[in-house]
């Protein structure tokens, strides 16, 4: 899992029917001090974040798991939105 | 899977309980010519193998099916021992 | 492509480019298995964690900690990571994170098929290495 900012939104009419009604966003991944990493990728939504938030995201297999029937293909889904940047404790 | 030397142990006792009575070592990935890459692994080891050999390491779900690794949080393990590396009849 | 480069490393005379080719292969390869080493189990530090409110259900009473990967001898890593916390540890902690999902579903959640992909499985007291003094971490 990481952090990441939701930078923008993708839309696509044609896609796989199971992504059908899935928002697809545009994140670029931050590490603890939240400076970015890394290069932007696309993300399907599954907490209903929105452009500009900061949102935590999962890789791998395990991100088809918050949709119906685990049969949605996707790699990389937003699992939770942070509440605001002041919550990112960094121990110093 | 990779082949690794071995670099150390790791003691926790705070853990998982299903990682109990298992032997952590801390692995570095080599290449075949016996030389270092960078970076390491924690890996369970399924073996009894000790310091200053080289090991076989799986690495992923796959860790899950070694031998007495049933159902145990782990996603990389040691399942041999290394007698000898041959590359090109070398 | 890879096999015409393959048949002329056999004669003396390669072409340059056909030699950025190989050292491209070279370094490609070599990211995926830095990338595969990357994924497996890793020792961290907890340096914080973060509040989500709107988040996945099986994330219910969950903590999510902000680690950064440490090597063996002790100093930061360039990779950090988000990990759900099974063991109770707390920042400033050297911990143990498995980075598969069904070992880190089961051991946060108690229960397999949740959306996470990393979980804190044990806290470190200490690691011993070959050839170097005891480094005490805690």
């Amino acid at each position: 899992m990481q952090l990441a900012r939701v930078i923008g939104t993708v839309v696509a009419t044609v896609k796989n029917e199971s992504l059908h009604g899935r928002k697809l966003l545009v994140v670029q991944t931050v590490d603890r001090h939240l400076k970015e990493t890394g290069k932007p990728m696309v993300a399907v939504d599954s907490v209903g974040a929105g452009v500009g938030e900061l949102v935590f995201w999962c890789r791998g297999k395990e991100a088809s798991f918050p949709f119906k029937r685990d049969d949605t293909p996707t790699d990389c889904t937003i699992i939770g939105i942070v509440d605001s940047e002041s919550h990112v404790t960094n121990g110093k | 899977m990779i082949i690794a030397r071995i670099l150390g142990t790791v003691v926790a006792t705070q853990k998982d309980e299903r990682l109990s009575g298992k032997k952590l070592l801390i692995v570095r990935p080599i290449n075949v010519d016996g030389t270092d890459t960078t970076g390491y692994v924690v890996a369970v080891d399924t073996v009894g193998a000790g310091f200053h050999e080289r090991v076989l390491v799986v690495a992923g779900s796959s860790a899950r099916l070694a031998q007495g690794m049933k159902d145990a949080p782990v996603d990389a393990a040691i399942v041999g021992v290394i007698d000898s590396v041959e590359v090109n009849g070398d | 492509m890879p096999s015409l480069a393959f048949e002329s490393l056999d004669s003396t005379e390669i072409q340059t480019d056909q030699c950025h080719l190989w050292i491209l292969i070279v370094r490609v390869k070599r990211r995926h298995r830095l990338k595969s080493v990357l994924l497996a189990m890793i020792l961290a530090r907890v340096v914080g964690n973060i509040v989500a409110t709107q988040k996945n259900i099986r994330y219910e009473n969950a903590r999510v900690m902000l680690c950064q990967q440490i090597t063996p001898e002790g100093e930061d890593t360039s990779y950090s990571c988000l990990a759900l916390d099974s063991v109770d540890s707390g920042v400033g902690d050297t911990v143990l994170i498995v980075q598969e999902g069904w070992s880190a579903s089961t051991a946060s959640t108690g229960k397999a098929g949740a959306a996470i992909d990393s979980a804190i499985i044990g806290v470190v007291d200490r690691i011993d290495l070959l050839m170097s003094d005891t480094l005490n971490v805690r």
